[in-house]
């Protein structure tokens, strides 16, 4: 045995006496105390979690407490920074919810219900064409179905939906060169035809040539109209046109009281019927189109 | 020169524990790092250097935990002993034999953990599958590191 392995030797025999020895030994309180402070302030993971218990098991009251309270401060700065993100989200939902609750005040239209979508998706090529909305056939959307919106406080048409989808819908805008819908002017009784014109304006044509109105004046839907409820607020006469001599009719220029651009939600509305009352149907496999006009 | 060598790695050794298992640690996993050098020290230089820096390793990790007083001292003592005695019958001087030494000795150490929780303290120490099954691996990726700096600062 040469001299290296002897007191390799006996240094192990020295360290496991030692060693065993502290094993042994009970450990006095306040050394419980100061291992579990100093192992905390060290290596505070091991007490996080559910092994809290288990580390403190044996750790004399003060020392444990100390731990357990700094333990709970520190969850505690935690969840208020998820509140502080809370905060923030609630104030974005109060603030929608606002918005909401003022279109909300719209008088009950008889026989229609209301559904309300949010706006998901614009075609770039044609941004006065039309929207996708997040409701389809699977909350109870119909084709043809008007589509109102809101800006501000104020009501308007915004189109109708021209394509169901389990969960989605189209909806054509009234500013679509293929939109049509019969309006009339509340003030004086003239009725027309509202047509898109593919820009933010629309046109009102087969005004009499011998009717009256003035630039400011309301648009509303007409009672004769096969897809829209009368008397919705459709836009205000923003300019008329000048006469042409060869036509029978008179035209004037629509500026619409809800701007496509600014859409976030519609309104749906649907026929109310036993069949949507009792639930929404079955999704269909493949989406309807309904023919443009 | 060489006691001042051997105590940068002692301190130094416990800095960087103390940095794994603070700041490398993630889902609750965090690597032996003064197990690993406790290997490294005994098969650079064998077991007398080995054993001093493991009892001492071993002191300090038990002040830190609230478990077995002197477990880890002795559980480092009787690593740094076998390692040294027999490190002239492995290699220990490539990286890859390294990685396995530490992988196939950190899960024994944990069953010496436990059974010395069981013999003192009446209860089984039980790390975790987790820890049990990931911990060596987690481990393995640092030892050839620490064998570096144990063969480093532990030059015979």
């Amino acid at each position: 045995m040469n001299r290296d392995t002897r007191a390799a030797n006996y240094l192990f025999i020295a360290f496991c006496a030692v060693a065993l020895t502290l094993l042994i030994l009970p450990t006095t309180g306040k050394v419980r105390q100061l291992r579990a402070l100093a192992g905390y302030l060290v290596e505070p993971l091991p007490y996080h979690g559910d092994r809290l218990a288990a580390r403190l098991e044996g750790v004399p009251e003060g020392a444990a407490r100390l731990i357990r309270r700094d333990v709970e401060l520190l969850e505690a700065r935690r969840l208020l920074q998820e509140a502080e993100l809370l905060k923030a989200e609630l104030a974005a939902l109060k603030a929608d919810n606002e918005r909401l609750s003022a279109a909300a005040g719209l008088k009950p239209l008889a026989g229609r219900g209301v559904r309300w979508a949010r706006v998901m998706e614009r075609d770039p090529q044609n941004w006065y064409r039309s929207v996708m909305i997040d409701a389809g056939e699977e909350q109870g959307l119909r084709l043809n179905a008007p589509v109102v919106g809101i800006e501000g406080s104020t009501l308007g048409v915004v189109g109708r939906v021209t394509e169901v989808n389990p969960r989605t819908s189209k909806v054509l805008l009234l500013s679509d060169e293929l939109s049509a819908m019969a309006a009339y002017l509340p003030a004086h009784g003239w009725e027309g035809l509202v047509q898109g014109q593919g820009t933010p304006f629309l046109r009102m044509n087969y005004l009499p040539v011998d009717a009256k109105f003035a630039v400011g004046d309301e648009v509303h839907t007409s009672p004769t109209s096969a897809s829209f409820p009368p008397g919705l607020p459709v836009g205000r006469i923003s300019r008329v046109f000048e006469r042409d001599p060869f036509l029978a009719f008179q035209a004037v220029e629509v500026e619409r009281l809800v701007r496509a651009s600014k859409l976030k939600e519609v309104l749906v509305l649907v026929p109310v019927t036993e069949a949507a009352i009792a639930g929404p149907p079955e999704p269909a496999p493949a989406p309807k189109k309904a023919g443009a006009k | 020169m060489r006691v001042l060598e051997a105590a940068v790695l002692f301190f130094g050794g416990l800095a960087a524990h103390w940095l794994a298992s603070t700041q490398l640690s993630f889902w609750g996993l965090s690597p032996h790092v003064l197990f690993v050098l406790t290997l490294g020290a005994a098969a650079a230089v064998g077991p007398v250097q080995g054993q001093c820096l493991g009892f001492f390793w071993g002191l300090a990790l038990d002040a830190l935990s609230s478990h077995v007083f002197g477990a880890n001292a002795l559980g480092f003592t009787l690593t740094a002993y076998a390692v040294g005695m027999l490190r002239r019958q492995m290699d220990t001087a490539s990286p890859p034999s390294q990685m396995v030494l530490a992988a196939a000795t950190v899960p024994l150490y944990a069953l010496y953990y436990g059974l010395a929780g069981s013999v003192f303290e009446h209860r089984f120490l039980w790390p975790g599958w987790a820890s049990f099954l990931l911990d060596p691996v987690y481990t393995a990726f640092l030892a050839p590191a620490a064998f570096g700096a144990a063969k480093r600062f532990l030059r015979p």
